[in-house]
């Protein structure tokens, strides 16, 4: 997944709402893994870009927590939130990479 | 034409040369200037103070707070370790320090052979490893107290750090890419609170500016109740932003602290202080 896909909002919704019927439409064990290792691949990346927001990862734990006791449907809603914030985590990295230097003093 | 050649070869390197030292320089100016200029009431020596500066009522509060200030256990406990500590192999500090008076001032500096920033806690962690002692936590504890002693005996000295060749530019630049750049859910650059808002409140607080930041550190917090490291401030801003913050001593926070100390250049150093 690249940055340029999350490259603007609307789409970053779209993506955001077909992933949430998805999820929500037949929550099984592959399905919560694949998706949880998905959303943490984003989360890394942010990281690695140095834009990780600061409760991304906790929220992600939350998710995994509430699928291990059965509460999926928590479980699901803590990992769309988890998506959303790495997702605009990551659209905000793209963005200041170009838009950091307007606000130098000069 | 080979002369030509050299010589066309020779300029465009003075000129790129002339050009890369000469921004930090300009934007060291540029920094002042704006804050001199938005501030025209405040002493220019006067902004290590901080919010201090801005604020006659906030700052009667804190030089009541000064009379009896609560750094002063801080520097003695680092008075303490700094002279008492024996590492292992039967060194102490002072083999890699000195007596430790006028010491904050070396400090950051871009070690060259390491192609890095150094600052005075990292040397102090790297004199412990050097003598087979475990490292300190950067960000609180014994570390900020040995600061807090050698800021006490480093008053009065003046803010004087040198950006000279391309990997301390580039060192620089890095800092002021970190300074400059929104990050956390909140979206939020050091320089939306430190700069276009200084002055300013944000709930009940006064934001202050960023010429001097790094005068008066370590500082004693009365919201943290004990003493701390600049670095644990960084932290700090970065998880009230709600970005996820680094470890003290990241190359990221070293690189800042590089770059706000050159921008506080002539300043003088009045560490440690207190702050709400």
């Amino acid at each position: 997944m690249t940055i340029s896909i999350f490259s603007t909002s609307k789409l970053s919704i779209f993506g955001l709402c077909v992933f949430a019927l998805n999820v929500t439409a037949n929550p099984t064990n592959p399905d919560f893994n694949a998706l949880w290792l998905e959303v943490d691949s984003f989360r890394k990346e942010a990281g690695i870009q140095g834009h990780e927001w600061r409760d991304t990862a906790k929220i992600l734990l939350g998710a995994r927590k509430e699928f291990k006791v059965g509460n999926n449907e928590k479980a699901f809603v803590l990992l769309s939130k988890a998506r959303a914030e790495s997702i605009a985590a990551l659209a905000q990295a793209a963005r200041e990479k170009k838009s950091w230097e307007r606000r130098v003093i000069k | 034409m080979k002369k030509l050649v050299f010589l066309i070869t020779g300029l465009t390197v003075a000129l790129y040369g002339t050009i890369l030292f000469a921004e930090p320089e300009a934007e060291q100016a540029a920094f002042k200037s704006y804050f001199h200029n938005k501030f025209p009431d405040v002493d220019k020596p006067d902004f290590i103070n901080g919010v201090y500066a801005l604020d006659s009522n906030a700052r009667e509060q804190w030089m009541e707070i000064e009379e009896f200030p609560p750094y002063e256990i801080a520097i003695d406990e680092g008075e303490a370790l700094f002279n008492n500590t024996r590492f292992t192999d039967g060194k102490s500090y002072s083999h890699c320090f000195g007596t430790g008076q006028h010491l904050r001032k070396k400090y950051p500096y871009f070690d060259k052979e390491r192609t890095q920033v150094v600052t005075m806690e990292l040397a102090i962690n790297d004199c412990r490893e050097k003598h087979g002692a475990k490292p300190l936590k950067y960000k609180i504890g014994d570390l900020a107290k040995i600061s807090a002693y050698l800021s006490y005996h480093s008053r009065g000295d003046v803010i004087d750090v040198i950006v000279s060749g391309p990997a301390a530019i580039q060192a620089y630049n890095k800092g002021k890419e970190y300074y400059y750049t929104k990050r956390g859910q909140l979206n939020f650059a050091c320089v939306d609170c430190h700069v276009s808002s200084a002055g300013k409140r944000l709930r009940t607080e006064i934001l202050s500016p960023s010429l001097g930041h790094v005068s008066h550190f370590p500082v004693y917090r009365l919201k943290w109740g004990s003493i701390g490291t600049l670095h644990r401030r960084f932290s700090g801003c970065n998880s009230q932003v709600r970005a996820k913050s680094q470890p003290g001593q990241s190359e990221d926070y070293r690189n800042l602290e590089f770059f706000l100390s050159y921008m506080s250049n002539d300043l003088e150093f009045n560490g440690p202080g207190v702050r709400r």
